[in-house]
């Protein structure tokens, strides 16, 4: 089948088996700064926005995501910097493999809750696995990128 | 999963065509889909249905099928009408994405082991409505083996029954390795489901015979409770845990679950 989508803003048409997930649909039509992980929904690097919502895209099937908008990591490059200069300044961003569905996942719970707590955050990104980090710094760069959005 | 056709009806009726007439494989939150190695001449997405909603009917709450985890998670309606127990039986699945997509209609048709949310429909006495058939009780519709196919249009939850819903697990968004709801019932008295065992939750008919119609059961009543459930639930063993582990936590989660209930 053919599924229509919005891609980053654009639109999109791309050929696959309805089955396939948009993981590798994304991927092999040159979306390839959508990582895959562990292919399960679990770890979270897959990532992508549906419509606005994060969603593991190693877990949607390509056919549901027609007509819809999707964002990659590129869709919200500015964002996206501005995030990345705190994972820098806490040292989390390592070998960088995670970043883009964890830095989807941040901006999504920055519009979804105001003002999160240490454990709503947590909550918030327990979907979201990192190999490196042992996730200190990555808390760390959150909690300083969330404050310097009110300031 | 392969999938020679896939439609997305925008009606129940023209769902109802697909699914029942037709005999196609019905696409829920579809994120286990994927790691399924079988081929399906028609996959239905149900996405299109407008059945994502929870709304307040008064003396209950209708949760559409396609509602998502997360939404039952945050639902203000469902946590203040049932203190919370909504949240406690959604929030440890994986992760926000994932819930975003798994949807209460296609964990109920799955009849997953593994789900919280399914034990706690349980307690509740959830009562499934099913499209141009039969509406079921949740219990019933566990047990009950079905040839014919199905579509799930809403789960209704009566609002009168004070709930609660505990866990045990190795992490925070691993499955449980056993989990219990307790609910009384006004008028009914109570009802107890031990799910996760690791099979699909069970009534322990039982425990909530013994229990009565006593609304605030105390710690010693309650235990009892517990024990009985451990006796008359049939547990097995799998990688999180031994039968004869989840036997003994039985005990405790179902006391602690009625305790909670009774507050």
């Amino acid at each position: 089948m053919t599924i229509s989508l919005k891609v980053n803003g654009k639109p999109v048409k791309i050929e696959c088996n309805p089955g396939d997930v948009l993981t590798d649909v994304l991927r092999n039509a040159g979306f390839v700064e959508v990582k895959k992980g562990c292919g399960t929904g679990n770890c979270g690097i897959c990532t992508v926005l549906l419509d606005g919502v994060p969603v593991p895209s190693c877990s949607l099937i390509a056919g549901r995501a027609d007509g819809h908008e999707i964002t990659t990591i590129r869709g919200v490059e500015a964002e996206a910097r501005e995030f990345a200069d705190f994972l820098v300044a806490e040292g989390a961003d390592q070998c960088g493999f995670c970043s883009p569905g964890f830095t989807l996942n941040v901006l999504a719970m920055k519009k979804e809750l105001k003002s999160p707590s240490i454990d709503e955050i947590k909550h918030y990104m327990a979907g979201n696995l990192c190999r490196c980090t042992g996730y200190e710094g990555q808390l760390r760069a959150v909690v300083k990128y969330l404050e310097a959005q009110h300031e | 999963m392969e999938i020679k056709e896939y439609v997305r009806p925008a009606s129940l009726d023209e769902a109802y065509s697909f699914v029942v007439e037709k005999k196609g494989f019905p696409l829920g939150g579809g994120a286990w889909v994927h790691m399924n190695v079988r081929s399906v001449d028609l996959a239905v997405d149900l996405s299109a249905l407008k059945l994502d909603y929870i709304v307040d009917k008064g003396d209950a709450v209708e949760i559409g099928a396609m509602a998502t985890a997360r939404q039952i998670e945050t639902s203000a309606l469902l946590n203040q009408a049932f203190s919370g127990a909504f949240a406690r039986a959604t929030e440890h699945l994986v992760g926000v994405q994932l819930r975003n997509l798994i949807t209460i209609g296609g964990t109920v048709a799955g009849k997953y082991g593994f789900s919280d949310l399914v034990t706690l429909l349980v307690a509740l006495d959830a009562k499934l409505v099913l499209y141009r058939d039969k509406t079921i009780d949740i219990a019933s519709f566990l047990t009950a083996a079905r040839e014919t196919p199905y579509l799930i249009e809403k789960i209704i939850v009566a609002k009168n029954a004070a709930a609660a819903f505990q866990s045990v697990r190795v992490t925070q968004n691993d499955f449980s390795i056993l989990n219990a709801g307790a609910a009384f019932h006004p008028g009914k008295g109570w009802q107890i489901a031990v799910g996760a065992r690791p099979a699909a939750a069970r009534l322990a008919l039982k425990a909530a015979q013994y229990l009565g119609m006593s609304r605030k059961p105390d710690e010693h009543t309650a235990k009892e409770a517990g024990c009985l459930a451990s006796e008359e639930i049939s547990f097995g063993s799998d990688v999180r845990g031994s039968d004869e582990y989840r036997k003994l936590v039985c005990e405790t989660l179902v006391m602690r679950a009625v305790m909670e209930a009774a507050k």
